[in-house]
């Protein structure tokens, strides 16, 4: 909002309406009357600390929705990169060998690598036998 | 005018400074009574500050007042509160000189008389030309009127002021 300058200033109230303007008095009692009419009206319009609060406020406004976008589209994309399905890893090829395979074996098979590579020793065979004679055997009540 | 709608006095006591007269004039052309007149001028400050909020920014005031000024104006008349439009009251006050306070009544008596002939048209158009040097759209927007209606007012207000004036000397 602009004032409107007055186009005459520059020379003046014209003469011929010299006498429409009001006397010192009446100049007076206008001012004094519109001040005092208009300074409740004026103190309600001054802004309350909240008001300023709130204008200061209001340039922050677009940085804020700025950032709440940047950072939900942040947040969206790492949500979309994460792996959601749980069967995902186990799923995925190992390199090398196929484990199922070897799984079955485990649960269906004897070890056979194991028994097959397995030989006892001299001394653990007599050891064996003197700790648990056979029935019958020489030295098999004295055992008991 | 954002520190008036912000409640600073001293700029609301500068608009009332920068249009007081004029708005007196005005407001005497229309209640033809002083003490009317003067009503008229505080109402319409106070009415103004009331719907400042509603001016538009980058609006100029000076427009937009006297548009508020006439209507008040107007709605004064229209009350039957107005003081009788007897004698105009001698101003009491000191120091002034009783022999030219009579001169001046006298002279105000007169452009009054002539202004009082000329339809309120041509009498507004007149006397914001010439106080505040509005141009015709100017004056347009605040009578509501045409550019073209306005300028005509103008022409054929000046003319019969031109002559009633004359007429009396």
């Amino acid at each position: 909002m602009t004032e409107t300058p007055n186009r005459h200033e520059g020379r003046g109230w014209p003469a011929w309406l010299e006498p429409l303007r009001p006397d010192p008095l009446a100049r007076l009692r206008m001012r004094r009357e519109i001040g005092r009419r208009a300074a409740s009206l004026l103190a309600a319009a001054r802004p309350s600390w909240t008001d300023v609060a709130s204008d200061w406020a209001r340039p922050l406004v677009p940085l804020a929705a700025t950032l709440m976008m940047v950072f939900g589209a942040l947040a969206w994309a790492a949500a979309t990169d994460a792996p959601t399905d749980p069967g995902g890893i186990a799923g995925a090829e190992a390199p090398g060998m196929p484990w199922e395979p070897v799984a079955a074996e485990v649960t269906d098979a004897p070890p056979v690598l194991l028994i097959g590579s397995y030989e006892p020793s001299a001394d653990g065979v007599l050891s064996a036998a003197l700790q648990h004679p056979r029935p019958g055997s020489p030295g098999a009540g004295e055992g008991r | 005018m954002r520190a008036v709608q912000r409640g600073d006095q001293a700029a609301f006591g500068l608009l009332v400074e920068r249009y007081m007269d004029s708005a007196y004039a005005v407001a005497l052309s229309i209640l033809r009574h002083e003490e009317d007149a003067e009503d008229g001028v505080q109402a319409s400050f106070i009415r103004a500050l009331e719907r400042i909020g509603h001016l538009r920014a980058g609006s100029p005031f000076g427009p937009w007042f006297y548009r508020v000024l006439r209507s008040t104006c107007l709605n004064l008349r229209r009350r039957e509160t107005l003081r009788s439009h007897g004698p105009i009251p001698p101003t009491v006050g000191g120091g002034v000189d009783p022999a030219r306070e009579m001169e001046r009544r006298g002279a105000r008596d007169r452009v009054l008389g002539a202004l009082e002939k000329l339809p309120e048209m041509q009498r507004l158009a007149v006397l914001l030309f010439d106080l505040e040097g509005y141009d015709h759209s100017e004056i347009a927007e605040i009578l509501e009127i045409a550019p073209g209606t306005s300028r005509a007012n103008l022409h054929h207000g000046r003319n019969k002021l031109r002559r009633h004036l004359e007429s009396e000397d």
